[in-house]
């Protein structure tokens, strides 16, 4: 698994499909939108934050996704805004969202083989 | 040595800072976690208990204090200063930054976090101090004036693009002078990431430090997962 974060607008995807030619944009599930079972038919999941957002206005147990993931689809490409870098959301939803996310990306960085922070389109390599 | 930890919201940097102090302690001294979060809500309640956990077991002196640390800190140390005398840590004498003669052992402090004594002292008894920024950095180095080694976490608020009140604009500004000022007298700086730490200072130090957590404990990330063997 490989996890690739930044700030929006920092060019994450291209950056992703630039170094892995084998793949393009029919391989890519959008978190905005996606459902359950396009986690696992994917190959890349962009706006990973959004799909995140989705769970907790349902309340689901998120927990359950990092290994969800690896043992359902184990050489996926997760791509996601950091979204913690702000004040403390005035909206406990909003403030639920940013946890939960923070905590399942720490999750995702410690399973992944391969983790990287892009920024204007560059990627610094953590791990 | 004074290491500064920051990073966004959940992104792990208290289990890391966790994880350093005990390294950069290595069983010289006392331990000591110094909390500035106030109890007074659920939310709160929920936190502290979850750092709670994360330190138990650890041999960590846990010191509450809201505001004023320095001054408080020295009415509290005062008596265990004793308590470590009467153990033979070794304790020699210093001064802080103002010049004054102190007391400070050979012990490892985790401060933790530079927004919520912030928060603390901007925004004390209902009214805004134009002026916290600048009290809370004199307070946090006079306070790590009586410890050997020093952990701060401070937090990343400053990436979001949202407009604020004028109040939070402040808060924002005075959080960004008092993360510079620790990072201008910080050994090292990490920022985190995801659980793992840039270096932003330090960085052949930080990674020793780093380096032999990972060496003794595996990972950084403590959070249990479901699953996982």
């Amino acid at each position: 698994m490989e996890l690739y974060v930044g700030g929006r607008c920092q060019g994450k995807l291209k950056y992703v499909l630039d170094i892995h030619e084998e793949l393009n944009e029919n391989d890519v599930a959008d978190g905005d939108v996606c459902g359950d079972d396009d986690l696992l038919s994917h190959k890349i999941i962009n706006h990973f934050h959004s799909y995140i957002r989705r769970k907790t206005s349902h309340a689901e147990d998120l927990s359950v996704i990092p290994e969800k993931l690896c043992s359902g689809n184990p050489d996926v490409i997760i791509i996601s805004d950091e979204i913690g870098c702000g004040i403390v959301p005035a909206d406990p939803e909003d403030n639920i969202w940013r946890e939960e996310c923070g905590r399942t990306l720490c999750e995702l960085a410690r399973r992944a083989d391969r983790f990287e922070r892009i920024i204007c389109g560059h990627g610094i390599k953590i791990k | 040595m004074l290491v500064l930890v920051t990073g966004g919201s959940a992104s792990g940097k208290s289990a890391f800072a966790e994880g350093i102090t005990e390294r950069i302690c290595n069983g010289n001294g006392s331990k000591y976690y110094l909390a500035f979060m106030k109890n007074d809500s659920k939310t709160a309640e929920k936190r502290i208990e979850r750092h709670r956990k994360l330190r138990e077991g650890k041999g960590f002196i846990t010191l509450e204090i809201p505001c004023d640390v320095d001054m408080e800190l020295e009415k509290t140390l005062a008596y265990s200063v004793q308590n470590i005398k009467l153990s033979g840590t070794h304790e020699k004498e210093c001064t802080d930054i103002s010049g004054k003669e102190k007391w400070y052992g050979s012990d490892t402090v985790l401060m933790e976090s530079v927004g919520v004594l912030l928060a603390n002292e901007m925004f004390k008894d209902g009214i805004v101090r134009e002026d916290a920024g600048k009290y809370v950095l004199e307070e946090l180095l006079n306070a790590a004036a009586y410890f050997e080694n020093v952990v701060i976490v401070g937090e990343d608020v400053f990436s979001d693009g949202n407009e604020y009140d004028e109040y939070s604009l402040k808060y924002i500004e005075a959080l960004g002078y008092v993360n510079r000022g620790i990072s201008k007298k910080a050994d090292a700086v990490a920022e985190v990431v995801c659980s793992y730490p840039i270096w932003i200072k330090g960085e052949v130090l930080g990674r020793h430090i780093f380096e032999a957590e990972r060496r003794i404990n595996g990972t950084l990330c403590r959070r249990k997962m479901p699953g996982k063997a």
